[in-house]
């Protein structure tokens, strides 16, 4: 070997050794390949990643790092670069992965760099294990799907909510338009009704001795039904009336409330020679015309089905817990259980027109009051033995009644 | 079937204007006080301007006489019933009239203002005819028995 040569080679000695450390020194994994394949180099890094120790790599074929599926392909890709070698990115486009000792698949990005050398094309690989920026890109890929689908219900139940709110105007409306209507047709249907009423009267007074008894029956049933036209538009307007008329809640002693409903019902509770036993009401608080009138319908109901015996009814109370619950039982005819909920529907009636006249609104009305004071009421009743009508109200606290009680 | 005469001036008849945009309720009315045996001179006017023009003798009114009570609608069309107690209230000639109010239904709070506005009384025309007839009694009991109504001179109230 001549000085020159010797310097060439002490000076590629240097260069391969520079180049090594260069190469140990990298802080991405790194493994350099001879033009057959064949690792030549790897470096700390590359050891980490793969998992081997680099005595089991060196001279062995590169093919040992890529999973086995891809192995096939491998060679013919590899020389394919060889033909066109320069610095790019492996793959390109594809998801490489790289294979480790143990067999697991690494997801990694490969920079390829070509080395020109007299023993032919070395190619000097950097490795980059790209798993926990997939796992990143992957939770936030998922984040955002999950904040787009929480944004989307978001938006679905803003949607309905705005839905909810316009269909509940709607009823609002509705309803409210109901109520009215019901006021206004019954109050409008009032006066034509005092006309054809009064006329009818007026004709029967002055001119039924021009009639026969036929003209006389017809007459009487015009009348009469003239009359319970009357009542049940009374009777609607009435019902009409619980929440178009509402007065505020104030406390009402139920004792004087009692008195009221029998001073308006006097005439018929002495008709009926009726028995009224009565223990001590709370005071509550509520509308007092509208308790008035609960009460003057459950007695009026009482005097109605009272049968063949004269009526006895008991009014009572007691405590139930925060609630009072309140008591109008009678000795009447009773309602078969099947219908103890029916009753206190609007129109609902058990009797004929004939056997017991009514409107079938007596009911609904106390149970639209007693719904109105935020409380219930149902009827406990065996045919034949009486009906019970219970009505449970919330109790005020002392406080609230205390002026008056 | 003759009317007994129960004004407490016999030599005179109480008139009574009857406010009323329904003709049936006027003639309604009318055979009312028929059926109650009381005998009164009725006019008919059909809305609240021509209850005033009759009551300041305006116009075709100028021969009228002078109204002592006033039977008045709530709901005409022109002026209603409230308008004419208002404009009754502010008219120093006409604010002694008695006037009674008679409607179909009314709300509590209603007939409160109207007796604000001072209405005299308050009658809620019934369904019932008798009830009406007998209502008409009790109004003229007390109008033309109990009350003595505003002496007239001349064919004009005196003030």
């Amino acid at each position: 070997m001549t000085a020159t040569r010797k310097a060439e080679a002490a000076a590629l000695e240097l260069n391969s050794d520079l180049l090594a450390a260069v190469i140990e020194c990298a802080p991405t994994a790194m493994v350099m390949t001879d033009a057959q394949g064949h690792i030549m180099l790897i470096n700390g890094e590359a050891e980490r990643l793969f998992g081997f120790p680099r005595s089991e790599l060196i001279g062995h074929p590169v093919e040992m790092l890529v999973p086995e599926r891809f192995r096939a392909h491998h060679g013919g890709l590899r020389n394919g670069y060889l033909g066109d070698a320069q610095a790019r990115r492996m793959g390109m486009g594809r998801e490489l992965y790289a294979c480790r000792k143990d067999g697991l698949e690494v997801p990694v990005e490969i920079g390829l760099n070509p080395i020109h050398t007299d023993r032919g094309i070395l190619v000097l690989s950097a490795i980059v294990d790209i798993s926990e920026r997939l796992r990143m890109e992957a939770t936030s890929k998922a984040n955002e799907l999950l904040e787009e689908r929480v944004r989307l219900r978001t938006n679905e139940l803003e949607q309905q909510t705005e839905r909810l709110r316009l269909s509940n105007q709607a009823l609002e409306r509705s309803n409210i338009e109901l109520q009215q209507f019901a006021f206004v047709a019954s109050h409008d249907l009032q006066t034509p009704l005092r006309t054809i009423s009064s006329f009818v009267q007026l004709l029967e007074r002055r001119y039924a001795d021009q009639l026969d008894e036929q003209g006389q029956r017809w007459m009487r049933s015009t009348t009469e039904a003239t009359q319970r036209l009357s009542t049940l538009i009374r009777d609607l307007l009435e019902l009409s009336r619980v929440d178009s008329r509402a007065q505020s809640f104030r406390p009402v002693a139920l004792d004087d409330v009692l008195d009221s409903a029998q001073e308006l019902l006097g005439d018929s509770l002495r008709e009926a020679g009726a028995e009224i036993e009565r223990s001590d009401l709370p005071v509550l608080l509520g509308d007092r015309s509208q308790l008035v009138q609960l009460f003057q319908n459950l007695l009026s109901n009482a005097l109605k089905y009272c049968g063949e015996q004269s009526p006895r009814i008991a009014v009572g109370a007691r405590r139930a817990e925060n609630e009072w619950e309140i008591h109008v039982s009678d000795n009447g005819i009773g309602i078969p259980a099947e219908h103890h909920e029916r009753v206190f529907e609007i129109f609902r009636r058990l009797h004929s027109q004939k056997n017991y006249p009514g409107t079938g609104i007596g009911l609904a009305v106390c149970r639209r009051v007693v719904t109105r004071h935020a409380g219930r009421i149902w009827v406990e009743s065996t045919p034949g033995a009486g009906a019970t009508f219970k009505i449970r109200l919330p109790a005020p606290d002392a406080a609230t009644t205390g002026a008056i009680a | 079937m003759s009317p007994t005469l129960r004004s407490a001036e016999p030599q005179r008849l109480p008139q009574i204007l009857v406010v009323d945009d329904n003709e049936d309720d006027f003639v309604l009315a009318r055979e009312g006080f028929y059926e109650a045996g009381i005998d009164v001179n009725l006019h008919h006017v059909e809305n609240g301007a021509e209850c005033m023009q009759f009551l300041r003798h305006d116009g075709r009114y100028e021969a009228m006489p002078v109204a002592d009570l006033i039977l008045l609608d709530l709901n005409m069309p022109v002026m209603d019933g409230r308008q004419v107690l208002a404009e009754l209230v502010n008219d120093p000639r006409l604010r002694h009239l008695p006037v009674i109010v008679m409607t179909t239904s009314a709300a509590t709070d209603e007939v409160l203002s109207l007796y604000r506005l001072r209405c005299s009384a308050f009658m809620i025309k019934p369904t019932d005819f008798a009830e009406f007839v007998r209502q008409l009694k009790v109004l003229a009991e007390y109008w033309f028995t109990v009350i003595q109504l505003p002496p007239v001179v001349n064919g004009r109230c005196r003030h």
